[in-house]
Protein backbone atom coordinates (compact mmCIF):
# COMPACT_ATOMS: atom_id res chain seq x y z
CA UNK A 1 0.00 0.00 0.00
CA UNK A 2 2.65 2.38 1.22
CA UNK A 3 4.93 1.42 -2.33
CA UNK A 4 1.47 1.76 -4.22
CA UNK A 5 1.43 5.39 -2.59
CA UNK A 6 4.83 6.51 -3.39
CA UNK A 7 5.29 5.15 -7.07
CA UNK A 8 1.88 8.21 -7.10
CA UNK A 9 4.30 10.61 -5.53
CA UNK A 10 4.94 12.55 -8.75
CA UNK A 11 1.14 12.82 -8.72
CA UNK A 12 0.71 14.02 -5.80
CA UNK A 13 0.43 17.70 -4.76
CA UNK A 14 2.28 17.11 -1.86
CA UNK A 15 1.35 19.83 0.54
CA UNK A 16 -0.41 21.88 -1.92
CA UNK A 17 -3.28 19.70 -2.02
CA UNK A 18 -3.91 20.05 1.52
CA UNK A 19 -3.66 23.51 1.53
CA UNK A 20 -5.99 23.98 -1.29
CA UNK A 21 -8.80 21.59 0.24
CA UNK A 22 -8.50 23.76 3.45
CA UNK A 23 -8.90 26.81 1.03
CA UNK A 24 -5.52 27.77 1.93
CA UNK A 25 -3.46 28.76 -0.96
CA UNK A 26 -3.83 32.03 -3.06
CA UNK A 27 -5.80 31.94 -6.00
CA UNK A 28 -3.46 31.63 -8.88
CA UNK A 29 -2.15 28.41 -6.88
CA UNK A 30 -5.33 27.52 -6.44
CA UNK A 31 -6.28 27.61 -10.34
CA UNK A 32 -3.28 25.36 -10.83
CA UNK A 33 -4.42 22.95 -8.39
CA UNK A 34 -7.67 23.01 -9.48
CA UNK A 35 -6.68 22.21 -12.75
CA UNK A 36 -4.59 19.24 -12.22
CA UNK A 37 -7.32 17.87 -9.87
CA UNK A 38 -9.39 18.07 -13.19
CA UNK A 39 -6.52 16.27 -15.18
CA UNK A 40 -5.40 13.29 -12.22
CA UNK A 41 -7.96 10.37 -11.25
CA UNK A 42 -5.10 9.82 -8.53
CA UNK A 43 -4.43 13.13 -7.16
CA UNK A 44 -8.55 13.22 -6.58
CA UNK A 45 -8.70 9.98 -4.88
CA UNK A 46 -5.81 11.39 -3.03
CA UNK A 47 -8.09 14.37 -2.12
CA UNK A 48 -11.36 11.81 -0.97
CA UNK A 49 -9.32 10.19 0.82
CA UNK A 50 -7.55 13.43 2.68
CA UNK A 51 -11.23 14.20 3.49
CA UNK A 52 -12.36 10.63 4.81
CA UNK A 53 -9.47 10.81 7.14
CA UNK A 54 -10.34 13.95 8.32
CA UNK A 55 -14.08 13.14 8.93
CA UNK A 56 -13.23 9.50 10.71
CA UNK A 57 -10.58 12.00 13.00
CA UNK A 58 -13.71 14.31 13.84
CA UNK A 59 -15.57 10.72 14.64
CA UNK A 60 -12.98 9.64 16.99
CA UNK A 61 -12.34 12.81 19.17
CA UNK A 62 -16.27 14.19 19.07
CA UNK A 63 -16.92 10.08 20.97
CA UNK A 64 -14.74 10.83 23.49
CA UNK A 65 -17.02 11.83 26.59
CA UNK A 66 -16.13 15.54 27.55
CA UNK A 67 -16.34 16.33 31.33
CA UNK A 68 -19.28 17.59 32.98
CA UNK A 69 -19.16 21.33 32.01
CA UNK A 70 -20.52 22.53 35.55
CA UNK A 71 -18.12 20.49 37.01
CA UNK A 72 -15.47 22.16 35.51
CA UNK A 73 -16.78 25.40 35.94
CA UNK A 74 -17.23 24.71 39.70
CA UNK A 75 -13.23 23.64 40.04
CA UNK A 76 -11.87 26.57 38.04
CA UNK A 77 -14.06 28.52 40.50
CA UNK A 78 -13.14 26.94 43.54
CA UNK A 79 -9.29 27.50 42.63
CA UNK A 80 -9.78 31.09 41.55
CA UNK A 81 -10.94 31.83 44.93
CA UNK A 82 -8.77 29.66 46.70
CA UNK A 83 -5.91 31.27 45.33
CA UNK A 84 -7.12 34.83 46.66
CA UNK A 85 -4.84 35.30 49.18
CA UNK A 86 -6.55 37.44 52.52
CA UNK A 87 -4.71 39.93 53.76
CA UNK A 88 -1.28 39.26 51.66
CA UNK A 89 0.29 42.33 48.96
CA UNK A 90 -0.32 39.76 45.78
CA UNK A 91 -1.09 41.91 42.40
CA UNK A 92 -3.30 38.91 41.80
CA UNK A 93 -5.83 39.39 44.88
CA UNK A 94 -6.28 43.57 43.47
CA UNK A 95 -6.79 42.69 40.28
CA UNK A 96 -9.53 40.13 41.41
CA UNK A 97 -12.82 41.64 40.55
CA UNK A 98 -15.87 42.13 43.36
CA UNK A 99 -17.56 39.14 42.45
CA UNK A 100 -14.66 36.75 43.41
CA UNK A 101 -14.56 39.00 46.56
CA UNK A 102 -18.27 38.13 48.21
CA UNK A 103 -16.81 36.06 50.68
CA UNK A 104 -14.53 38.94 52.57
CA UNK A 105 -17.68 41.39 52.11
CA UNK A 106 -20.06 38.67 53.61
CA UNK A 107 -17.21 38.41 56.69
CA UNK A 108 -17.10 42.58 57.08
CA UNK A 109 -20.85 42.68 56.76
CA UNK A 110 -21.49 40.52 59.98
CA UNK A 111 -18.91 41.95 61.48
CA UNK A 112 -20.55 45.35 61.27
CA UNK A 113 -23.84 43.89 62.37
CA UNK A 114 -22.65 42.03 65.34
CA UNK A 115 -21.08 45.58 66.56
CA UNK A 116 -24.24 47.65 65.70
CA UNK A 117 -25.91 45.21 67.43
CA UNK A 118 -23.49 45.67 70.35
CA UNK A 119 -24.04 48.96 70.32
CA UNK A 120 -27.76 48.89 70.39
CA UNK A 121 -27.61 46.60 73.63
CA UNK A 122 -25.44 49.13 75.20
CA UNK A 123 -28.11 51.88 75.30
CA UNK A 124 -30.70 49.75 76.51
CA UNK A 125 -31.23 48.80 80.64
CA UNK A 126 -31.59 45.41 79.40
CA UNK A 127 -28.14 45.24 79.31
CA UNK A 128 -27.39 45.31 83.22
CA UNK A 129 -30.28 42.93 83.67
CA UNK A 130 -28.58 39.16 85.11
CA UNK A 131 -28.99 37.04 82.98
CA UNK A 132 -28.94 32.92 83.54
CA UNK A 133 -25.54 32.58 85.48
CA UNK A 134 -23.13 31.38 83.61
CA UNK A 135 -21.26 28.23 83.80
CA UNK A 136 -18.54 29.22 85.59
CA UNK A 137 -17.77 32.78 87.61
CA UNK A 138 -13.99 33.96 88.37
CA UNK A 139 -14.93 35.66 91.43
CA UNK A 140 -17.23 33.96 94.25
CA UNK A 141 -19.18 37.11 95.43
CA UNK A 142 -20.17 37.35 92.43
CA UNK A 143 -21.84 34.21 91.92
CA UNK A 144 -25.26 34.72 91.85
CA UNK A 145 -27.96 37.35 90.86
CA UNK A 146 -26.85 40.70 89.21
CA UNK A 147 -22.97 39.48 89.09
CA UNK A 148 -21.15 42.47 87.83
CA UNK A 149 -23.84 44.83 89.20
CA UNK A 150 -21.70 46.07 92.34
CA UNK A 151 -23.95 49.20 93.34
CA UNK A 152 -27.06 51.20 92.49
CA UNK A 153 -27.69 54.20 93.90
CA UNK A 154 -30.72 56.87 93.85
CA UNK A 155 -29.02 60.10 93.61
CA UNK A 156 -31.20 63.48 94.87
CA UNK A 157 -32.44 64.69 91.85
CA UNK A 158 -34.81 61.22 90.23
CA UNK A 159 -31.36 60.08 88.73
CA UNK A 160 -30.35 56.54 88.85
CA UNK A 161 -26.39 55.59 89.42
CA UNK A 162 -24.90 52.41 88.01
CA UNK A 163 -21.68 51.57 89.07
CA UNK A 164 -20.11 48.09 87.08
CA UNK A 165 -17.29 46.08 87.84
CA UNK A 166 -16.71 43.53 85.18
CA UNK A 167 -14.64 40.99 86.92
CA UNK A 168 -12.23 40.94 83.77
CA UNK A 169 -11.29 44.51 83.95
CA UNK A 170 -10.30 46.53 86.96
CA UNK A 171 -11.84 49.35 85.28
CA UNK A 172 -15.51 50.27 86.96
CA UNK A 173 -17.87 50.97 84.68
CA UNK A 174 -20.85 53.80 85.42
CA UNK A 175 -24.07 54.28 83.87
CA UNK A 176 -26.54 57.80 85.00
CA UNK A 177 -30.08 57.01 84.08
CA UNK A 178 -33.05 60.10 84.57
CA UNK A 179 -36.06 59.91 85.71
CA UNK A 180 -37.19 56.69 88.04
CA UNK A 181 -35.30 54.55 89.55
CA UNK A 182 -34.45 51.35 88.24
CA UNK A 183 -36.27 48.16 88.77
CA UNK A 184 -33.83 45.66 89.89
CA UNK A 185 -34.88 41.95 89.60
CA UNK A 186 -36.94 40.42 92.45
CA UNK A 187 -34.42 37.84 93.12
CA UNK A 188 -32.61 37.74 96.72
CA UNK A 189 -29.29 38.18 96.58
CA UNK A 190 -27.18 35.50 98.46
CA UNK A 191 -26.03 36.10 101.25
CA UNK A 192 -22.29 36.93 100.62
CA UNK A 193 -23.18 38.20 96.94
CA UNK A 194 -21.70 41.75 96.04
CA UNK A 195 -24.47 44.06 96.07
CA UNK A 196 -24.31 46.48 99.13
CA UNK B 1 -4.69 33.71 2.20
CA UNK B 2 -8.21 32.11 2.16
CA UNK B 3 -9.51 32.62 -0.79
CA UNK B 4 -10.94 29.76 -2.43
CA UNK B 5 -12.94 26.21 -1.88
CA UNK B 6 -11.67 23.09 -2.45
CA UNK B 7 -13.71 21.49 -5.41
CA UNK B 8 -15.00 18.68 -3.20
CA UNK B 9 -16.45 20.32 -1.01
CA UNK B 10 -14.15 19.79 2.23
CA UNK B 11 -12.83 23.25 2.71
CA UNK B 12 -15.10 24.09 5.44
CA UNK B 13 -14.19 25.83 8.83
CA UNK B 14 -15.73 23.32 10.77
CA UNK B 15 -16.09 23.95 13.94
CA UNK B 16 -17.61 20.53 15.63
CA UNK B 17 -16.79 21.11 19.29
CA UNK B 18 -16.61 25.01 19.94
CA UNK B 19 -20.29 26.17 17.84
CA UNK B 20 -22.59 28.12 19.94
CA UNK B 21 -25.90 29.11 18.52
CA UNK B 22 -26.22 32.44 16.36
CA UNK B 23 -28.48 34.15 18.73
CA UNK B 24 -25.99 33.84 21.47
CA UNK B 25 -23.22 36.47 22.47
CA UNK B 26 -20.09 36.52 20.47
CA UNK B 27 -16.64 35.98 22.56
CA UNK B 28 -15.78 38.85 22.32
CA UNK B 29 -18.92 40.46 23.87
CA UNK B 30 -18.42 37.83 26.76
CA UNK B 31 -14.54 38.56 26.78
CA UNK B 32 -15.49 42.38 27.38
CA UNK B 33 -18.39 41.62 29.90
CA UNK B 34 -15.81 39.07 32.04
CA UNK B 35 -13.24 42.00 32.70
CA UNK B 36 -16.01 44.02 33.61
CA UNK B 37 -16.39 41.77 36.52
CA UNK B 38 -19.76 39.95 35.43
CA UNK B 39 -18.94 36.15 36.60
CA UNK B 40 -21.69 34.97 34.07
CA UNK B 41 -19.80 36.04 30.91
CA UNK B 42 -16.89 34.54 32.03
CA UNK B 43 -19.07 31.14 33.76
CA UNK B 44 -20.60 31.32 29.88
CA UNK B 45 -17.13 31.69 27.83
CA UNK B 46 -16.09 28.53 30.43
CA UNK B 47 -19.00 26.28 29.38
CA UNK B 48 -19.30 27.44 25.58
CA UNK B 49 -16.00 26.33 24.82
CA UNK B 50 -14.42 23.89 27.51
CA UNK B 51 -15.41 20.73 26.03
CA UNK B 52 -13.18 22.10 22.83
CA UNK B 53 -10.43 22.48 25.10
CA UNK B 54 -10.43 19.13 26.83
CA UNK B 55 -10.18 17.29 23.64
CA UNK B 56 -7.41 19.36 22.26
CA UNK B 57 -5.51 18.83 25.61
CA UNK B 58 -6.49 15.06 25.98
CA UNK B 59 -5.66 13.87 22.18
CA UNK B 60 -2.18 15.37 22.81
CA UNK B 61 -1.65 14.25 26.22
CA UNK B 62 -4.25 11.48 26.01
CA UNK B 63 -4.66 10.71 29.91
CA UNK B 64 -8.11 11.62 30.88
CA UNK B 65 -7.23 12.93 34.20
CA UNK B 66 -4.07 15.19 32.86
CA UNK B 67 -6.84 16.20 30.27
CA UNK B 68 -8.81 17.31 33.21
CA UNK B 69 -6.21 19.48 34.26
CA UNK B 70 -4.83 21.31 31.83
CA UNK B 71 -8.54 22.12 30.83
CA UNK B 72 -8.96 23.65 34.19
CA UNK B 73 -5.70 25.39 34.21
CA UNK B 74 -6.44 26.63 31.11
CA UNK B 75 -9.56 28.56 32.24
CA UNK B 76 -7.63 29.46 35.32
CA UNK B 77 -5.07 31.31 32.93
CA UNK B 78 -7.80 32.70 31.17
CA UNK B 79 -9.62 34.64 33.97
CA UNK B 80 -5.71 35.81 35.55
CA UNK B 81 -5.08 37.19 31.68
CA UNK B 82 -8.61 38.92 30.79
CA UNK B 83 -6.87 42.38 31.95
CA UNK B 84 -4.48 41.62 29.26
CA UNK B 85 -5.94 40.00 26.13
CA UNK B 86 -6.70 43.03 24.24
CA UNK B 87 -8.59 40.65 21.58
CA UNK B 88 -5.73 41.04 19.18
CA UNK B 89 -6.78 37.11 18.58
CA UNK B 90 -9.81 35.55 18.52
CA UNK B 91 -10.74 34.02 21.83
CA UNK B 92 -10.49 30.55 20.95
CA UNK B 93 -7.40 30.85 19.32
CA UNK B 94 -5.89 32.67 22.59
CA UNK B 95 -7.95 29.42 24.85
CA UNK B 96 -6.09 26.93 22.20
CA UNK B 97 -2.98 28.37 22.45
CA UNK B 98 -2.64 28.18 26.59
CA UNK B 99 -4.30 24.33 26.04
CA UNK B 100 -1.62 23.24 23.57
CA UNK B 101 1.38 24.79 25.43
CA UNK B 102 0.17 23.56 29.01
CA UNK B 103 -0.46 19.87 26.89
CA UNK B 104 3.02 19.94 25.26
CA UNK B 105 4.60 20.97 28.49
CA UNK B 106 2.51 17.60 30.19
CA UNK B 107 4.52 15.79 27.57
CA UNK B 108 7.88 17.37 28.04
CA UNK B 109 7.55 16.33 32.20
CA UNK B 110 6.20 12.94 30.83
CA UNK B 111 8.75 12.49 28.96
CA UNK B 112 11.48 12.91 31.59
CA UNK B 113 9.75 10.57 33.95
CA UNK B 114 10.46 7.24 34.07
CA UNK B 115 9.08 5.59 30.60
CA UNK B 116 5.78 4.49 30.55
CA UNK B 117 4.01 2.91 27.16
CA UNK B 118 0.67 4.52 25.74
CA UNK B 119 -0.82 1.41 26.51
CA UNK B 120 0.07 2.12 30.08
CA UNK B 121 -1.25 6.10 29.80
CA UNK B 122 -4.47 4.34 28.88
CA UNK B 123 -7.08 4.10 31.84
CA UNK B 124 -9.44 1.81 33.51
CA UNK B 125 -12.65 3.13 31.55
CA UNK B 126 -11.03 3.79 27.98
CA UNK B 127 -11.91 0.51 27.19
CA UNK B 128 -15.35 0.34 28.42
CA UNK B 129 -16.22 3.64 27.11
CA UNK B 130 -15.05 1.80 23.38
CA UNK B 131 -17.26 -0.65 23.83
CA UNK B 132 -19.90 1.54 24.75
CA UNK B 133 -19.11 3.31 21.20
CA UNK B 134 -21.55 0.91 19.15
CA UNK B 135 -22.95 2.52 15.34
CA UNK B 136 -25.72 4.48 15.66
CA UNK B 137 -27.75 2.30 13.40
CA UNK B 138 -26.91 -0.99 15.57
CA UNK B 139 -25.12 -2.85 12.84
CA UNK B 140 -22.40 -4.89 14.54
CA UNK B 141 -19.93 -5.16 11.96
CA UNK B 142 -20.11 -1.30 11.22
CA UNK B 143 -20.18 -1.25 15.29
CA UNK B 144 -16.80 -3.25 15.02
CA UNK B 145 -15.63 -1.27 12.10
CA UNK B 146 -15.91 2.04 14.08
CA UNK B 147 -14.04 0.34 16.91
CA UNK B 148 -11.17 -0.66 15.02
CA UNK B 149 -10.76 2.92 13.14
CA UNK B 150 -10.89 4.79 16.43
CA UNK B 151 -8.01 2.06 17.24
CA UNK B 152 -5.93 2.76 13.91
CA UNK B 153 -6.80 6.75 14.71
CA UNK B 154 -5.10 5.72 18.04
CA UNK B 155 -2.11 4.45 16.75
CA UNK B 156 -1.77 7.31 14.19
CA UNK B 157 -2.10 10.00 16.73
CA UNK B 158 0.05 8.48 18.71
CA UNK B 159 2.95 7.86 16.58
CA UNK B 160 2.74 11.47 15.39
CA UNK B 161 5.78 13.59 17.08
CA UNK B 162 3.68 16.00 19.77
CA UNK B 163 3.66 19.14 17.77
CA UNK B 164 2.37 17.54 14.16
CA UNK B 165 -0.45 15.89 16.43
CA UNK B 166 -1.40 19.41 17.67
CA UNK B 167 -1.55 20.65 14.32
CA UNK B 168 -3.49 17.91 12.40
CA UNK B 169 -5.75 18.34 15.48
CA UNK B 170 -6.24 22.41 15.31
CA UNK B 171 -7.08 22.18 11.66
CA UNK B 172 -9.45 18.82 11.19
CA UNK B 173 -10.88 18.80 14.46
CA UNK B 174 -10.91 22.95 15.74
CA UNK B 175 -11.20 24.37 11.90
CA UNK B 176 -8.54 26.86 12.53
CA UNK B 177 -6.84 28.40 10.00
CA UNK B 178 -3.45 28.29 8.97
CA UNK B 179 -2.59 31.69 10.14
CA UNK B 180 -4.79 31.17 14.15
CA UNK B 181 -2.93 27.15 13.86
CA UNK B 182 0.68 29.38 13.25
CA UNK B 183 -0.10 31.92 15.80
CA UNK B 184 -1.29 28.91 18.86
CA UNK B 185 1.92 26.48 18.12
CA UNK B 186 4.08 29.61 17.41
CA UNK B 187 5.79 28.84 14.53
CA UNK B 188 5.74 29.77 10.86
CA UNK B 189 2.59 29.13 7.98
CA UNK B 190 5.43 27.32 6.39
CA UNK B 191 5.95 24.80 8.97
CA UNK B 192 2.02 24.51 10.06
CA UNK B 193 1.96 23.33 6.00
CA UNK B 194 4.42 20.92 6.42
CA UNK B 195 3.69 19.93 9.07
CA UNK B 196 0.04 19.14 8.84
CA UNK B 197 1.14 17.69 5.53
CA UNK B 198 3.05 14.72 7.30
CA UNK B 199 0.45 13.74 9.92
CA UNK B 200 -2.36 13.78 7.07
CA UNK B 201 -0.51 11.50 5.70
CA UNK B 202 0.46 9.53 8.14
CA UNK B 203 -3.32 9.72 9.17
CA UNK B 204 -4.21 7.97 5.91
CA UNK B 205 -1.66 5.67 6.01
CA UNK B 206 -3.08 4.22 9.26
CA UNK B 207 -6.90 4.94 7.82
CA UNK B 208 -6.46 3.25 4.60
CA UNK B 209 -8.05 0.20 5.46
CA UNK B 210 -11.56 2.14 6.50
CA UNK B 211 -11.29 4.49 3.60
CA UNK B 212 -13.66 4.28 0.28
CA UNK B 213 -11.53 5.26 -2.20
Amino acid sequence: MVAELREREPHVLGERLGAFLDGELPLAEAEAVRAHLAACPACRTDAVALGQAGALLREAVAAEPAPDPEAVWRAVRARLQAETPVGAPDRRRRTLPAWLAWPRGIVWTAAALVLIAGLTLLQTREWVTPAPGPPALPSPSLAAGPPALVETLEGGSGATVMLYAPPESPVPVIWVFEGEPMEMPDAPPPPDAGTT
Amino acid sequence: MVECAGIFGAAVRSNVMGSHPPEAPGDAALVDRARAGEVAAFEALLIRHQAAAFALAYQIVRQREDAQDITQEAFVRVFRGLRDFKGQAAFKTWLHRIVVNLALDALRRRSRQPAASYDDAREPGDEAREEVGTHPEGDPDRSLEAREAREAIRVALEELPAPQRAVLLLREVEGLSYQEIAEVIGCALGTVMSRLHYARRRLRERLRPFLKE
